[in-house]
C-alpha cells in the first residue's frame, strides 16, 4: 500500500514539475518599479558597447538615468547578433514579452510589429516643437495606420571608403567617376595584384546588397527606384548584369563571407573599397590616414544627382504598448532625450552614428570635425538626392532568398535576367 | 493490480509523448495548412503550402541533400565505424588509446567541430589549402566551401570521420561473440577476413540495425554542419531538410511552409523507420527458421 502511494505521488510529482509553467499566460507588461520607486523601463538593442556608437548610447542612458534618479530607470539588454535580435523582438511581441523600448529594421513590407496592436502610439505626444525634429518624410513613412507606433532614428548613408595608398599602387590618381571607368580601375588594381571589393553573401549579404543599389539607382533613377513597385524591369536586369561584372572584383572567400570577414578584408588592406555605414570609422583606426570617402559613380546621363547616397533602413525606436499614463508618459520622456539635438550631437560626434533626427550642421564642434567622421559629415551634408537600401523594400521572403541569388548570379548559375525574375516573383 | 501498476508507471512516459511529440506534431500538421508570418491572424489556405514546396526548388535540392546525407551514413559511416571496429577488437598495440581518440568528436559540440572544420576549409587561412602548398600542391588548393561543386562533400566529410560511437556500438557486439567462434574459425583455416566477413559480420547485425537507425535519424536532424560551414551555400548547394525549415520560419516569416517542410521531414523519417523495422523483423526470421 505505502509502494503504491509513494508511486502515486512520484509520478504526480513528476507530471507536474514537466508540465509546471505550460498552462501559464504571459502577462500583459505592468509597471515595475525600482526600490527607490522609479519607473523601470526595459530596453533592448543590438548596439555593443564595444562599439563607438553602443558606448555613446550607453553614456547618454547612463546620463538620462542620473538626470532622472528616483523617477525614471533605464535598464538595458544588448544583443549585438542584429539578425538574432530581429527575430527575439518579434518573438517577444507575439508572446507579449515586449521591451519597454527597443529599436528595429524598419521594412515596409513586413509591418506585422506594427500592425501587432501591442506598439505605443506617440501620436498624442508628437508636439511641432518634437516633430521638427526629424528629418523630411521620415516620420511620415513610419506613420501606419494612422498611428506613430516608431521613432525616426538612426538613418545613415552607406558611402564608398577606399585605400587611397592601393589605389595609388595600381597607379590611379583619382577615384573613378562612372562606372565604366570604375570597371577600368578595378582591372588595373587585380593587375597590382589587389583584390578590389570587400563584399559578402552570408546572412544579409549587406556589401553586396549595397554595390547592387547603388547601381539600380544609376540605371533607373533615383526617383524612380525611390516610387517603388514591381522590380521585374529592364534597369534592374542591367543592374544585376552589372553587379555580375564588378563581383568577379572581388575576394574568393566573398560567396559565404559574412559581414565581420569582408570588412576585415578591407581593414587588413586586402581589398582596396568597401561600400559601409559611418560605424565602420571606428573600425579604420589602423589605417586611417590611407583611407578616404568617394563620392559613388554614376553614368552620367542625368539620372541621379552628382550627389546621390543609399542610405540603409530606418531603425527606429519603438515601445510596447502600457495602460500606465505614468509609464508612456517615461517613456515619451526618455525618446525626446535621446532624439534631442544634444544627444543627437553626441551620437554623432562620439558613436559615428548618422541619425534623422537632426544634426545642426553649424555648430561649431560639428564644423571642427575632421578625418574621416569629418570627411562623412560634408558628404551627407551635400547630399542631393537619397534612396534606401533596395532589400529594406523587399517582403521578408524575397529578402531571405536573395544571399542565395546573388550567390547563384556570382557563379553565374542564374543569368541577370533570370536574377530579377525570380526576385521579382519571391517579392509578390 | 498488475495492470493498474503498469499503467501508472506509463503515465509519465506517456505524458512526455503526448505533451512533446504528439502535441506539437499535430500542431505542426494544422499549421501547415496555414499561411502565418509568426505575428497576427492565421490564414487558411488548404494544401498551397505543400503545391509551394514542390514547386520550390531549394526544397528539391535540401530533399536532394538530406537523401545524400542518409547514403553517405549508410554506404560511408556505418561501414566505416564496422572497419574501425573490427581492426580495434583484434586489440593491435594502442588500441585503448584509438578508442578514446576515435570517441573524443562525439563527446564535442557539433557547433565547434563545425567551426574547426570551417577553419579547415578556408579558403586563406585554412589549414588544408595551406598544408597543400607546404607540400608543393598548392594547385591544388582550392575555395572548398564556397565553390556548389565541393561544399557539399565538406560538409559531410566531417560527419563520415568522426564514426566513434557508431564503432563503439559495434565494439560492444563484438565483445559478445564467443571467443570459440573465433578459434573454430582459424583452426578450419579461415583468413582474418573470411573471419571478419563470415564469423563477425553476420554476429554483429543487431548492431548494423542500432547503427542505421541512430545515424539516419542524425542525417535528418542535422543542421550545424551546413548551418555554420556555409550557411546552405553557396547558391542554396548545402541546403538540407532542417536548415529549410530555419530558413523558411526564421528568415522568411513562412511559418506555414516551414511547417509544410516540417512535415514531409517527419514523415520520410517514419518511412525509414517502418523500413527500418521491417529489415529488423526479417533478420529475426531469418535465425527463428
Amino acid at each position: 500500500m505505502k509502494k503504491r502511494v509513494l508511486s502515486i505521488l512520484m509520478t504526480a510529482a513528476m507530471v507536474i514539475s514537466l508540465t509546471a509553467g505550460c498552462g501559464q499566460k504571459a502577462d500583459k507588461k505592468g509597471t515595475q518599479k525600482s526600490d527607490s520607486g522609479a519607473i523601470v523601463l526595459d530596453m533592448y538593442h543590438s548596439w555593443s558597447t564595444d562599439s563607438e556608437r553602443g558606448a555613446a548610447l550607453n553614456a547618454l542612458i547612463e546620463q538620462f538615468n542620473k538626470d532622472n534618479e528616483g523617477e525614471i530607470e533605464v535598464k538595458v539588454t544588448v544583443n549585438p547578433d542584429f539578425p538574432a535580435y530581429q527575430e527575439k523582438v518579434k518573438t517577444m511581441i507575439s508572446t507579449d514579452t515586449t521591451p519597454d523600448i527597443f529599436h528595429y529594421n524598419f521594412n515596409p513590407n513586413d509591418l506585422s510589429r506594427q500592425e501587432s496592436g501591442k506598439l505605443m502610439d506617440f501620436s498624442d505626444y508628437m508636439d511641432d516643437e518634437w516633430k521638427a525634429r526629424f528629418g523630411e518624410g521620415d516620420l511620415e513613412t513610419l506613420t501606419v495606420n494612422e498611428e506613430i507606433t516608431s521613432i525616426p532614428f538612426e538613418k545613415a548613408g552607406a558611402v564608398m571608403y577606399y585605400n587611397k595608398d592601393l589605389f595609388s599602387k595600381a597607379g590611379i590618381s583619382e577615384f573613378p567617376a562612372t562606372w565604366d571607368e570604375m570597371t577600368e580601375d578595378c582591372k588595373k588594381l587585380e593587375k597590382a595584384g589587389i583584390t578590389p571589393f570587400s563584399l559578402y553573401t552570408a546572412d544579409d549579404a549587406w556589401y553586396t546588397c549595397n554595390l547592387f543599389t547603388y547601381l539600380a539607382a544609376s540605371y533607373a533613377g533615383v526617383d524612380k527606384l525611390n516610387e517603388g513597385g514591381d522590380i521585374d524591369t529592364d534597369e534592374m536586369k542591367d543592374a544585376a548584369a552589372k553587379l555580375a561584372e564588378l563581383t568577379k572584383y572581388t575576394t574568393s572567400d566573398a560567396i559565404g563571407a559574412n559581414y565581420s570577414v569582408a570588412m576585415n578584408n578591407f581593414v587588413s588592406e586586402k581589398t582596396a573599397m568597401v561600400i559601409d555605414g559611418p560605424w565602420l570609422i571606428g573600425s579604420l583606426e589602423p589605417i586611417k590616414d590611407k583611407v578616404g570617402i568617394a563620392q559613388m559613380p554614376s553614368f552620367q546621363d542625368g539620372k541621379v544627382a552628382e550627389n546621390y547616397v543609399v542610405t540603409d533602413a530606418q531603425t527606429p525606436w519603438a515601445a510596447a504598448k502600457t495602460d500606465d499614463k505614468e509609464k508612456e508618459k517615461a517613456i515619451v520622456k526618455f525618446m525626446k532625450f535621446i532624439t534631442s539635438e544634444d544627444s543627437v550631437k553626441q551620437l554623432t560626434l562620439e558613436g559615428a552614428v548618422f541619425l534623422s533626427p537632426k544634426l545642426d550642421m553649424e555648430d561649431s564642434d560639428v564644423k571642427a570635425t575632421t578625418g574621416l567622421l569629418g570627411e562623412y559629415l560634408q558628404l551627407n551634408s551635400k547630399v542631393e538626392q537619397s534612396t534606401v537600401n533596395i532589400q529594406r523594400n523587399l517582403t521578408t521572403a524575397a529578402n531571405s532568398k536573395l544571399p542565395s541569388l546573388l550567390e547563384s548570379l556570382m557563379l553565374g548559375n542564374v543569368t541577370p535576367d533570370e536574377f530579377v525574375d525570380q526576385l521579382a516573383a519571391e517579392n509578390k | 493490480m498488475k495492470k493498474r501498476q503498469t499503467l501508472l508507471y506509463m503515465a509519465p512516459a506517456v505524458v512526455l509523448i503526448v505533451a512533446f511529440f504528439l502535441f506539437p506534431l499535430c500542431y505542426l500538421i494544422y499549421l501547415s495548412f496555414f499561411e502565418w508570418n509568426g505575428l497576427g491572424e492565421k490564414i487558411f489556405i488548404g494544401i498551397d503550402n505543400f503545391k509551394y514546396i514542390v514547386s520550390d526548388p531549394v526544397f528539391r535540392t535540401a530533399l536532394k541533400n538530406t537523401i545524400i546525407w542518409l547514403l553517405a551514413a549508410l554506404f560511408i559511416h556505418i561501414p566505416f565505424g564496422l572497419l574501425l571496429a573490427l581492426i580495434l577488437n583484434r586489440k593491435p598495440k594502442g588500441w585503448k588509446f584509438m578508442r578514446v581518440m576515435y570517441f573524443i568528436p562525439n563527446v564535442i559540440s557539433t557547433t565547434a567541430v563545425a567551426f574547426l572544420w570551417y577553419f579547415i576549409y578556408h579558403v586563406d587561412v585554412g589549414l588544408l589549402n595551406n598544408m597543400l602548398k607546404a607540400v608543393g600542391l598548392g594547385r591544388l588548393t582550392h575555395a572548398w566551401l564556397n565553390d556548389p561543386g565541393t561544399a557539399l562533400v565538406c560538409n559531410i566529410v566531417p560527419f563520415v570521420l568522426y564514426a566513434g560511437l557508431t564503432m563503439i556500438i559495434f565494439l560492444t557486439q563484438l565483445s559478445t561473440i564467443p571467443k570459440e567462434l573465433y578459434e573454430a574459425a582459424v583452426v578450419d583455416g579461415a583468413t582474418s577476413i573470411q573471419v571478419d566477413l563470415k564469423v563477425y559480420l553476420p554476429l554483429v547485425k543487431p548492431a548494423i540495425i542500432t547503427n542505421i537507425m541512430l545515424n539516419l535519424a542524425f542525417c535528418l536532424r542535422t543542421f550545424e554542419y551546413p548551418f555554420l560551414m556555409t550557411g546552405g551555400g553557396p547558391a542554396n548547394s548545402t541546403m538540407n531538410l532542417s536548415l529549410y525549415i530555419y530558413k523558411e520560419m526564421v528568415g522568411a516569416n513562412r511559418y506555414g511552409i516551414s511547417m509544410a517542410a516540417g512535415l514531409v521531414t517527419v514523415l520520410l523519417g517514419m518511412v525509414i523507420m517502418v523500413f527500418v523495422n521491417i529489415l529488423q523483423k526479417e533478420r529475426k526470421s531469418h535465425y527463428e527458421k
